[in-house]
């Protein structure tokens, strides 16, 4: 009677997302020699020194965001799956990823409207990490009041897209009262981008990020007692209270740091859990979690390098691409008439 | 702690019910029974007479209106989540979510008090669920996944979930309620023989009144006037079944220790 064993999976699918960070760094508007590529990252020096430019303080970074923004939003979405006991929850259906965007409206916007302190908190990456999580918390916190009212799966979906519209309401609102060079700016943001960060605010990402992760740690019992319901956790003695507060705790701080950074980012905390789901075919979150951060990983790289429209100089908003990628795969997922499980 | 007091679950002048905003649903009031170990004990009555909440509040789930319930030797209230799920295990009737979780993993998951942060199986707790899987004959199953498997199954598997926490009482909510008649008379055995064997105690609601009246060690019977408990002779020299169901429909036979249909002529 031995436990099932996933080192199989795990080795192919590191392989693979070592394999995609390495595309995805070779592609971009300027074309590379892959030799010079692995010459760059192992710490030599290519013939051109734009190219090691482009490739340390851009590309780089860019890979390393592409991957924290795509574990972070499929563990946060496996998160409210399980809490939530509903497989089609996700940072972005049940509006926290509206909510977030509304702390960085609030900030870029409400700067040039209420001017003051805000103008100045508005530039630090902190600031607007700590604004959008907030938003994002809060937002989550609403979610979670009401999914104690309503027991409903399908109300708690709509619930959640109310309070995603009217957030949005709110910062259309807000665009109204700003000035142009400050709704480009916001716009611009929405678009999402993984590029653009410099290794300082890497670094902030990265902190908020491990802050989140490392707190999934404690809680790996909970989730899995939870997928027996309400009663039977507390009959295993778990502190329901306590481990919906980590929950909404780290939910936050990953949805608001990405969207902070990357922009709103669609369907990826939806879509990736499920696929993670049909591979491994298990239920277990000490399994789970790890793959979703993976598979997460895997996507948005993937998405990126789509994104990068390989050989030519545009790059699509990552936004289109993951909305692309994912609405089939949930509309799959609803159609195929099989069970989804959590 | 006295030693009297241990292995022991007692009410004293409980009162159940729901406590609405400003008012108190009172459901059964002045309910003192005790329950001793290796007793297997049904809770019987008509629909809405109370029996899950009494269970429900046993269990801690819910709290009491008024009175104690006093887990060996010690209020119930004091004891948290924790040290509870040590002590009490549930079979309840809701419906699981939906999850890929195999027969191993489930019964696994009544390990949760004893394993450590992540869970993890040791030597003892892997030897416990085959074990609880054993008893229950579900050991050929351990490999599937619970949505698979028939009522009958299932109810099996919850019933090794709870053997695997390991806990000195089993409480279940009519564990036999979507089951045929071969599959509700194979749990009866089945909760005989562990409560038996084992030594736990094992307190169940059931509507399978015939069956609860030949097993059970007692009885607890819930009627709008009174609780009344005790051993089945006890109850019937005292009349106590006739007050079960106020219906013309069934009636008790004392000769034949049933319910019988009544004829009409």
């Amino acid at each position: 009677m031995k436990q099932k064993s996933y080192t199989k999976q795990f080795s192919a699918l590191f392989c693979v997302l070592i394999l995609l960070v390495l595309i995805n760094i070779s592609f971009g508007s300027v074309s590379i020699p892959f030799h010079e590529i692995l010459d760059i990252l192992s710490g030599g020096n290519s013939s051109k020194s734009s190219w090691d430019l482009i490739i340390l303080h851009f590309r780089l970074p860019k890979a390393i965001t592409a991957v924290l923004v795509g574990s972070g939003l499929a563990i946060a979405g496996l998160l409210m799956q399980t809490l939530f006991r509903n497989p089609l929850a996700g940072p972005f259906v049940l509006g926290i990823s509206s909510g977030a965007s509304l702390g960085v409206a609030i900030l870029l916007l409400g700067s040039g409207i209420f001017g003051g302190v805000l103008a100045t908190i508005a530039f630090s990456s902190w600031g607007l990490a700590i604004a959008s999580s907030i938003g994002a918390g809060l937002v989550m916190l609403a979610v979670l009041v009401t999914a104690t009212k309503v027991r409903n799966t399908m109300s708690i979906l709509i619930i959640g897209l109310m309070f995603g519209t009217v957030t949005a309401a709110i910062i259309s609102i807000l665009t109204f009262f700003s000035d142009a060079e400050k709704i480009q700016q916001f716009v611009f943001w929405g678009f999402g981008s993984l590029g653009n960060l410099s290794w300082n605010e890497v670094l902030i990402f990265f902190i908020i990020y491990l802050i989140a992760v490392l707190n999934v740690f404690q809680i790996i019992k909970p989730l899995n007692a939870f997928l027996l319901g309400e009663n039977y956790s507390k009959s295993l003695g778990i502190n329901i209270k306590k481990s919906r507060n980590i929950i909404l705790l780290i939910t936050s701080l990953l949805t608001g740091v990405i969207t902070a950074f990357a922009g709103p980012i669609a369907f990826i905390g939806l879509a990736v859990p499920h696929i993670t789901k049909l591979v491994f075919k298990t239920s277990d979150h000490k399994i789970l979690l790890p793959a979703v951060a993976i598979i997460g990983g895997i996507t948005l790289l993937f998405c990126d390098v789509i994104a990068q429209l390989p050989t030519s100089e545009f790059t699509l908003p990552i936004n289109a691409i993951t909305s692309l990628f994912g609405a089939p795969v949930v509309i799959w997922l609803l159609v195929r008439k099989k069970k989804i499980y959590l | 702690m006295s030693t009297a007091a241990k292995n022991s679950i007692e009410t004293r002048n409980l009162h159940v019910g729901y406590r609405q905003k400003n008012s108190v649903d009172l459901i059964q009031q002045n309910i003192s029974i005790q329950f001793v170990a290796g007793e297997f004990v049904s809770i019987l009555g008509k629909n809405g007479i109370g029996k899950s909440t009494l269970l429900r509040t046993l269990t801690g789930v819910q709290d009491a209106i008024s009175g104690d319930v006093i887990i060996n030797g010690r209020n119930s209230n004091s004891y948290d989540f924790k040290e509870l799920s040590t002590i009490i295990s549930l079979v309840l009737t809701e419906r699981l979510p939906d999850s890929q979780l195999t027969v191993f993993e489930l019964v696994a998951l009544g390990r949760q008090p004893y394993t450590n942060w992540v869970g993890k199986l040791e030597k003892n707790d892997v030897a416990k669920i085959k074990w609880a899987l054993e008893q229950t004959e579900t050991a050929a199953l351990a490999h599937r996944y619970f949505h698979e498997l028939s009522d009958g199954q299932l109810q099996r598997v919850f019933i090794a979930r709870a053997l695997a926490q390991d806990t000195q009482i089993i409480m279940l909510d009519e564990p036999t309620a979507h089951l045929d008649m071969h599959h509700t008379i194979k749990i009866f055995q089945l909760l005989k023989k562990l409560s038996q064997e084992t030594n736990k105690t094992i307190i169940m609601t059931t509507h399978e009144v015939n069956l609860a009246i030949s097993s059970a060690d007692q009885l607890i019977l819930l009627t709008e006037k009174e609780v009344a408990a005790g051993k089945k002779e006890a109850l019937i020299a005292s009349n106590a079944f006739d007050h079960l169901f106020s219906s013309e429909i069934i009636n008790f036979n004392a000769t034949l220790e049933q319910f019988i249909v009544t004829q009409k002529q």
